[in-house]
């Protein structure tokens, strides 16, 4: 045995737990190294030394303990009762700001939003006042409709004008047309009858008068 | 008879044996007292956290979990009771006061010289760091195996014997500049 393992194992020989395979090699190896053996004399007078010192007798009460632990468990339940109530105030007051400012909590795509009170109205372009000579890009794109809707009304009642006079000078054209055509239907009549008379006329003189003379 | 183990008392307790609980803190006060005065180095203490320890025995009769080390489990809660005393009070050891070194050869103060010597003992036990006055007081006093501390203490058996002999070696120095040196006990 060397020195390193009897000090690992000096610890155990001054408490007496030192097997007796380990004790007797370690008894042989103090018996030969004055260093060693100066070494267990200082462990064993520290042990001593520490002998000198003893703990104070305890008893402990056991009707103070139960007592105590009486205690500590009413305590315990106090705070539990306090922390319940407690949380059920918070619950309630969140609750009533909740209804009282019309919160509302939500989760939009990447953002979170908390709210209160109505919603807002639709945000109004501001209005920016007419400059004169200002290009007309700058106006609003309110105003370019208001002004693109009553152009196509005016365009829309303009045409309505136009089919109405157009309609007129057709129908005028038309009744015109038909007493041109009632006239020469007139005539028409007038003129085969004339023809009628004529073709009668000629045939009477022809022919009957050549039929007399043949006789 | 052969008293019951601490395991069965346990049980006991946990099924609503008062005497259970009264027979574990008859067994273990004593065991408790030493340890937690080591570990202070204050006796005026001790009983406070004796009664802490056993309190902490009593709230445990639901959550503690049977696993063979009732013993083990007892010593750690005591560790941490000793723990939060030493926080609470913002406890440093005082360093030893600088005596005139002991004069063996005067009997008749033999009796005030122990005393003093049981003090300067304790408080140079409290002024050692945690590690080392852990391990002094469960293997010097408590008797434990160091397999067993090294359970207790989730630290390498070979650790512990060097702490133990580093925390007695330390002991003797500083009670030497004291005037108690070797063969120089009253």
């Amino acid at each position: 045995m060397n020195c390193t393992e009897a000090h690992n194992d000096l610890p155990e020989l001054i408490g007496g737990t030192l097997p007796e395979d380990r004790r007797k090699p370690l008894e042989s190896h103090l018996l030969i190294c004055p260093h060693c053996r100066a070494e267990r004399e200082s462990l064993q007078q520290a042990c001593l030394l520490l002998r000198a010192a003893p703990p104070p007798e305890v008893r402990v009460d056991m009707a103070t303990l139960y007592r105590e632990a009486a205690r500590r468990e009413q305590r315990r339940l106090r705070r539990w009762r306090r922390a319940a109530l407690a949380a059920g105030a918070a619950l309630a007051a969140l609750l009533a700001v909740t209804i009282g400012l019309n919160l509302e909590v939500r989760l939009e795509h990447h953002q979170f939003v908390l709210r209160w009170g109505a919603p807002p109205p639709p945000e109004q372009p501001p209005v920016q006042p007419e400059v004169p000579g200002t290009p007309p890009r700058e106006r609003s794109v309110a105003d370019d409709a208001e002004r693109r809707v009553r152009v196509l009304e005016g365009l829309v009642e303009g045409l309505a004008v136009d089919v109405q006079s157009l309609e007129l000078a057709q129908w005028q054209e038309l009744t015109r047309l038909r007493a041109e055509l009632k006239e020469l239907q007139q005539q028409t009549v007038l003129h085969r009858e004339t023809t009628g008379k004529d073709v009668d006329a000629l045939y009477a003189e022809r022919f009957l008068k050549q039929k007399a003379s043949e006789r | 008879m052969i008293p019951p183990h601490d395991a069965e008392l346990m049980t006991r307790w946990q099924r609503g044996d008062e005497a259970a609980f009264e027979q574990l803190v008859r067994r273990w006060q004593q065991p408790m007292a030493r340890f937690l005065f080591r570990l202070t180095g204050h006796a005026e203490l001790v009983h406070d956290l004796c009664q802490e320890v056993f309190l902490r025995l009593f709230a445990a009769r639901s959550g503690y979990r049977e696993n063979g080390h009732f013993s083990g489990w007892l010593y750690r809660v005591a560790l941490n009771v000793a723990r939060d005393a030493a926080r609470r009070r913002r406890h440093i050891p005082a360093p030893l006061e600088q005596t005139e070194p002991a004069d063996p050869a005067a009997p008749a103060e033999t009796v005030c010289q122990r005393r003093e010597l049981a003090r300067l003992v304790a408080q140079a036990v409290a002024e050692l760091p945690e590690p080392l006055r852990v391990v002094l007081a469960l293997r010097h006093d408590e008797g434990l195996p160091f397999e067993e501390i090294a359970r207790l203490t989730a630290t390498p058996a070979s650790t512990l014997k060097s702490r133990f002999t580093a925390a007695l070696r330390e002991l003797r120095i500083r009670l030497a500049r004291h005037g108690y040196g070797p063969g120089e006990m009253p």
